[in-house]
Parts: C-alpha cells; structure tokens; sequence
C-alpha cells in the first residue's frame, strides 16, 4: 500500500507539474512527554502566501513544522496540501522543503553540493539538467550573499553561513511548500534585516506557500501576508501583521508583539464624583469620567489590565494630571533610557510595573526623574482581568450589574 | 536602586595599540581609544573588525603587538589578566548551572577566600541590585537567560574589578529578554557607575547601552562618539551604513553640464539649489548623498526646502508602530520609513521628498563626511 503510494506519484503526476496549492491543517494534536504539545492547532497558507508562526520558545513551533513536513506524526488533525491528505504519506512522497533549524548539513560536501543535493534527488530525477541545477544553486547563492563560499565545506563556515546554505537548500528546490524554521535567526542583524526583505519579495514570486518559523515578532510581522501567533501549543490568534499588532488577541500576544512590545498593566478603578484610578498598584490617581465610563463596565472587581503601546505613550514634565481632551496622565518616574537614533526608549516605573515609551529621539531625561507619563485614552486597550483576552470594540456599555457596582465602590 | 558594592573604577587607554597574528595583517591597526570612568564604551564593527581582537588585549587575555595600555594612567600591557582586575560577562554565561544563584555570585569571592561574613554581604546586595532576590537559592540552570545573564553579571561585579568587559551579553537570549536585559545594562551602567567595555556586532544593542560607541571595520577605529553623534553625524560611509535599521539611504550624484547636481539614479531631475552653505562647486565632482528612510517624507513639509523624487512603492514591511515601503525609481531601489499604517499601497506611485536639512553628503573616494548637514542647516 504505501510502495504504491510512493510510486503513483511519480506516474500519475510528473514531477514538472509539482503540485503548487494551498495549505490546511486541521486540529493537529501532539502530545509530548515534553513540553512542545500541540492542541487543536489550526492555520492555512495560500498559494503564493507567507505566513510566519511566531511564538516564544517551547510553543510547538519546530513541532507544527516537523508534523506538516512528515518527519513526526500527529495523534489527530489533518494536513491537506493542494487537496491532497498528507498525512498518509512519508515524508518524502509530501515535496516540502523544510530548512532545519539545527541545519543538518552534509559535512563531506562543498556549500554547492549541499545545496545542490535534492535537485539530483530520486524524487527530482529528471527534472533539472546539470547546467540548471547550477542556475538554481547559484540563484539562492547570490540571494543571501553566499556566492564566495559556494566551494567551501560546512566546517569552514561561521553558524550564520551554515545557516544561510541550509537556507539555500531548501529555497533552491521546487517543492509544494516552504517550511522554513527560524530561516535567518542566527545572522547579525544587519543581514537579518536585510535579508528578511529580499527573502519575502523572492517567495512572494512563487506559486508556492510559505510557512516561516521565527521568535522574533517583528520578524515575524516584516515577512508575512498573515502572522499566526502560537503559545503554549495552542494559536492564540491569526491575522494580517497589522491586525495583530492592532488589536492583540489577548495579553499574552500583546506581551510578544512590538519593538518593544505592548505594556500590559493592572488597573484598579474606583468610581465617585471624580473617578480615580490606580495603574499597577500605584496611589489612586485621576481618571476622565468618559475613560472610567468607558472601562468600569468592562472590569471585574473593579480591576482589568490596560494594554499601552510603547509609540503611544509620551514622556512629559513632572506634576500633569490634565486627565481632559482624550488625554490621560499619571505620574512616572524614568528607570532607564536608551537612545536609538531614530527614536528613544525610555522606561518608565509607575507603581510596581515598568513601561516602555517610545519617544522622538533627543529625550535627555535624567535616570530617577520624576515625569508625567501621557497617553491618549483612544490608543488603550483593556483585558480581561482573569482570562486576559482583549475586551471587543465599541461594544455598547452594558447597564453594569449590581456585582460590578459593589466592586467599584 | 543605588550601588551597594564598592566599586572603584578604572580609566582605560589605548595609545597606539596594534594586534598581528602573522606580522603581516593587522587585525587592529594603532587604535587610540579612551574609556573614561564610570562610561560604558561600545566597540562596534562587523565581523573580523578586530573588535574581538581589542577586547582580548584590553582583558590581558592576548598580547599587544605594538602599543601601550594604561588603567588609571599605569602601563598594563605587560600584564597578565589577573593582574588588571578585569571581569568578563561571556555571551553564553559560563555559570555553573547545578549551583545556585547564590554560590555562582560567590564563587570569585570563595576562591580568594573571603570571610562567610563578606560573601553573604557582598553577593546580597549583588542579588538585591540585580533583581535576583526571588532566585537567590535557585539551581542557575532552571532559570531564563535573561536571568542567568543577570547571574553572571552579579558574579563580575562582586569581584569590584577595575573594568567590567561585556563580549555580546545578549547574543544568545530571545527577542523580548534581550530587550528587558538591555534596558537592565543600560539602568546598571547609569546608577551603578561602572567603567565597562560592551562588544558588539549589533549597532542597537550598542546605541541602547553604550554613552559612547567606537565604530570599527577591518582593524581600523572608524569615528567614536556618542550614539546620538553617530546617528545624526556619521563621519564616513561605512559608520552612516553600518549604523540605522534599515540603513541610510546612498545615492550617487553627478554634475551635469549646465551646472546643478543630479542624481546617477535619476538623472532627468535637477537637484536645487541647497537653501544657504555649501556651493555645489566646493564639493568633490562625485560625492554620494545619504538620507535615513525615516526622514523622507511622502507629503512636502511646510517651510522645508526639499526635492521630491518620485517612485513606485513595491513592497511593504510592516513593524508594528512603523511601515518601511520599498520605493523603485528606474532600475533603483530605496526605503521610506513611515508611522503606521503608512497610506501608501504597493503599486501607488509616491512622490518621496527629501529634505535638504536632513540629508547627509559623502565624499565617494574618501568615503569621508562633506558635513552637509551642518553646512544646509
């Protein structure tokens, strides 16, 4: 049965006519003695289409790739490419061209040879001539700047060189699907910023998906159509980059997202003829009615976490508190500032938390001053207190229950 | 969150230093330098740059081939590593992960024997000053990297060492605890006052930590200064692409026969005059112009003298806050920088104005700075 299987392919369907087409897993399910589970993980990659999965590390990403190449087998789900159930089939009937993460290359062959190795393959037999292999192999060489190594052997190579012909292997190939697996994150960030643009702008010329691994959040926002964020073995949320980053699904992914990523902080509201608020456990402090109407019904206990990006939030002198216009303040004090050329990340502590605010560049604020941290109340977010997901837009404020009016004394 | 540890610190100099391996090459060629106290100095470079090569002389770890070394004004080049006083954070660690946090911070203090006393004194206030209080009696290697990082900081410091070398602390962490752990460097290195020397391939990680940053490439000290100096004022070609991400915009200019200044990429538009300052005639007959993607703009400003080269947006990165659209004119290819969500889509054709203010002017043979921004302003 599965001799027929690896053979049909070969006659029914030549290897010229490579089956480019879309990408659906179902459900996949893996469980581990260890800690890369996968549950229920579902995602789908169009023709043409790059989507990242990013994802701290342990969140089942190398897991999710192995399972959609063949080299590990899912308990359920399903993974159907261009129409076809995959989970049948080996790992080499799947045409996936998957980059390994940890390279896995040939020591005894040169970068050429590496590279070159599964166009020659059985499975590619007869599709290239020699002279196009070279076409093929050089392509990829001059794509990531590895052309003076091309007569080199693995064991004359840096790690980000050999990471870049791993790279090269599995871009040079012909296959149904990329699955590449943190593809450049061994690289200085120069080439890393660099290459991650000349990368997608290749693939994006392909018939073929592409699904690209990566911790990096931006990153992973930078090479993709569609970014799908996995924590834990599950996806907690999948979408355009802008999207994402827009609107998190919930703190978790708020807490991964940016450069630097969201502040996610507690909030206690306390209501009365002028409403206060306490950020992170900090003294109560003055909060607009219309921001405090807006939040209470959302709270529990009359707490919630507020979710406020670093470009969002402003540095200003001590003593603000014009809680008016949109614009919330509360009293800072500056832990650090680091100053980035085009813009300035000052940290911030406000009550037990720090925060990030990404500011114009020339901020000279003193280590230990007192400031006014500003953010308008259009640009906050608000959590769940105790699930952490991201409370809906515009939702029309429900009359808040007695249990929410005994909470916000 | 003052320093407890008694820390004096050292001024280092490099006077003319120079490192061969075979006597022929120099992988550091006479490099002066100056790491005053209580600064953290970022040695910056690509691979190869002889940043490595510095640090080593600097630790003892490697002879100086030609050249002297002062700490606080006395000659340690003959020195062997103990006999500086230097301590290492080492990219990977190299803690004992079976010992706790507590013992791996003691340990230079037991190998010289210091009272329990003492090493109880000193490694609490290392662990207090590094926010280490809540694995003070953890096994280091259940921690996250960003915390053992901390740990192997804390163990630099117990040592009260004259200079503390930082050889790529972050390297090996992830994304968001490489972001925590700079900003914690960066806090450390203000209120802690420690002369320290960070080694670095990476310029944002360099600009975040360091008060000063020297910029190498092939041996050879390229500009020093702070990050902001580097940023807005790179003195040559390779500092103004080595620094920025994405990095500056080059163009090639030519002069045409009726006078004015055009661009190799786009020669049918007539750059203008520059508001006031330098005569195009002063400069040299080709010279590059650089400008940063975030400083072009896709409507004009008011007031602001520019030019506008129009173009073709053909792809798009977003970054979260930012969008950096790739911009095609003719066969050329360049980066605008915009808040996001940028307005422009890709296939849009845009009109890219570049403001004279921020434009920077390069010599093509030197690659040296034309300081034009100081002559345009």
């Amino acid at each position: 049965m599965l001799s027929a299987l690896l053979r049909l392919p070969a006659v029914v369907m030549p290897m010229c006519m490579a089956q480019a087409g879309p990408l659906r897993v179902e459900r996949l399910t893996k469980a581990y003695a260890g800690a890369a589970a996968l549950h229920a993980v579902s995602l789908d990659v169009g023709e043409g289409e790059i989507v990242s999965v990013t994802g701290p590390s342990g969140a089942g990403k190398s897991t999710l790739g192995r399972l959609v190449s063949g080299l590990e087998t899912a308990e359920e789900g399903r993974i159907v490419l261009a129409g076809q159930d995959l989970c049948d089939l080996p790992a080499r009937g799947r045409r996936v061209a998957h980059m390994f993460e940890s390279y896995a290359l040939y020591p005894t062959l040169t970068v050429a040879g590496n590279i070159a190795l599964p166009l020659s393959a059985p499975t590619s037999l007869g599709r290239w001539t020699a002279a196009q292999q070279l076409e093929r192999v050089d392509e990829v060489l001059a794509l990531t700047q590895m052309a003076p190594y091309r007569d080199r052997l693995p064991s004359q190579l840096s790690g980000g060189q050999k990471q870049r012909v791993a790279l090269c292997r599995a871009l040079a190939q012909d296959p149904s699907l990329f699955v590449l697996d943190e593809p450049i994150g061994h690289l200085d960030a120069k080439l890393r910023h660099l290459l991650r643009g000349e990368i997608r702008r290749r693939q994006k010329q392909r018939r073929q998906g592409t699904l690209w691994f990566t911790p990096d959040g931006i990153e992973a926002m930078a090479v993709a159509d569609r970014m799908v964020v996995l924590i834990g073995g599950r996806v907690q949320q999948t979408g355009s980059p802008a999207e994402v980053f827009a609107r998190p699904a919930n703190v978790r992914v708020a807490r991964l997202i940016g450069d630097p990523a969201m502040n996610v902080v507690p909030v206690r509201l306390f209501g009365g003829a002028s409403p206060e608020w306490s950020l992170a456990n900090a003294a109560p402090a003055r909060v607009s009615s219309s921001l405090f109407d807006r939040l209470a019904p959302l709270a529990r206990d009359g707490v919630l976490q507020l979710g406020l990006r670093p470009a969002d939030l402003q540095v200003l002198p001590p003593g603000l508190s014009g809680n008016t216009d949109g614009v919330e303040c509360v009293p800072a004090r500056v832990y650090a500032v680091e100053p980035l050329g085009k813009h300035t990340i000052v940290t911030l502590e406000v009550g037990d938390q720090r925060l990030r605010a990404k500011v114009p560049p020339g901020s000279t604020w003193a280590v230990g001053a007192p400031v006014t941290a500003s953010c308008s109340a259009a640009q906050l977010l608000s959590f769940d207190s105790v699930s952490g997901e991201l409370h809906r837009p515009l939702s029309p404020a429900p009359a808040p229950d007695p249990h929410h009016k005994e909470a916000l004394q | 969150m003052g320093l407890a540890i008694n820390v004096v610190m050292a001024e280092i100099r490099l006077n003319a230093v120079t490192k061969s391996y075979d006597g022929r090459t120099h992988a550091v060629e006479r490099l002066d330098l100056v790491c005053r106290q209580g600064e953290m100095l970022a040695l910056l470079g690509p691979s190869g740059c002889g940043k490595s090569s510095t640090l080593k002389m600097v630790a003892g770890i490697e002879s100086v081939t030609a050249g002297t070394i002062t700490f606080d004004g006395v000659d340690v080049t003959r020195r062997d590593s103990a006999g500086r006083n230097v301590a290492m954070v080492f990219e990977d660690y190299a803690l004992y992960p079976h010992l706790s946090v507590f013992e791996n911070i003691a340990f230079p203090l037991r190998v010289r024997a210091a009272s329990s006393a003492t090493i109880a004194s000193k490694v609490d206030q290392a662990i207090a000053l590094l926010e280490l209080g809540a694995f003070r009696n953890r096994q280091v290697r259940t921690l996250s990297g960003g915390a053992q990082q901390r740990v192997s900081i804390g163990r630099a410091l117990v040592r009260e060492p004259a200079l503390v070398m930082f050889d790529e602390p972050l390297s090996h962490l992830d994304a968001d605890q490489k972001v925590l752990l700079r900003t914690e460097i960066r806090r450390l290195q203000a209120t802690a006052v420690l002369t320290s020397v960070l080694v670095t391939h990476d310029q944002t990680e360099a600009m975040a930590m360091a008060d000063r940053i020297a910029v190498m490439d092939q041996g050879v000290l390229q500009q020093v200064g702070s990050p902001r100096d580097l940023y807005e004022a790179p003195a040559n070609l390779f500092v103004a692409g080595f620094i920025g991400e994405s990095p500056m915009n080059l163009f090639d200019t030519m002069p045409a026969p009726d006078g004015s200044i055009r661009l190799a990429d786009a020669p049918e538009l007539r750059l203008p005059e520059p508001p006031t300052g330098a005569r195009p005639g002063a400069w040299p007959a080709g010279w590059v112009l650089g400008v940063r993607p975030e400083d072009i703009t896709l409507s004009p400003r008011e007031e602001e003298p520019a030019f506008a080269l129009r173009g073709t947006v053909v792809d798009c990165e977003c970054c979260g806050d930012r969008d950096v659209l790739r911009v095609r004119h003719g066969d050329r290819h360049f980066n605008v920088e915009q808040a996001a969500p940028s307005p422009a889509r890709v296939g849009d054709m845009v009109d890219c104005h570049l403001p004279w203010s921020r434009l920077h002017g390069f010599d093509r043979a030197t690659g040296r700075s034309l300081h034009l921004r100081g002559a345009a302003c």
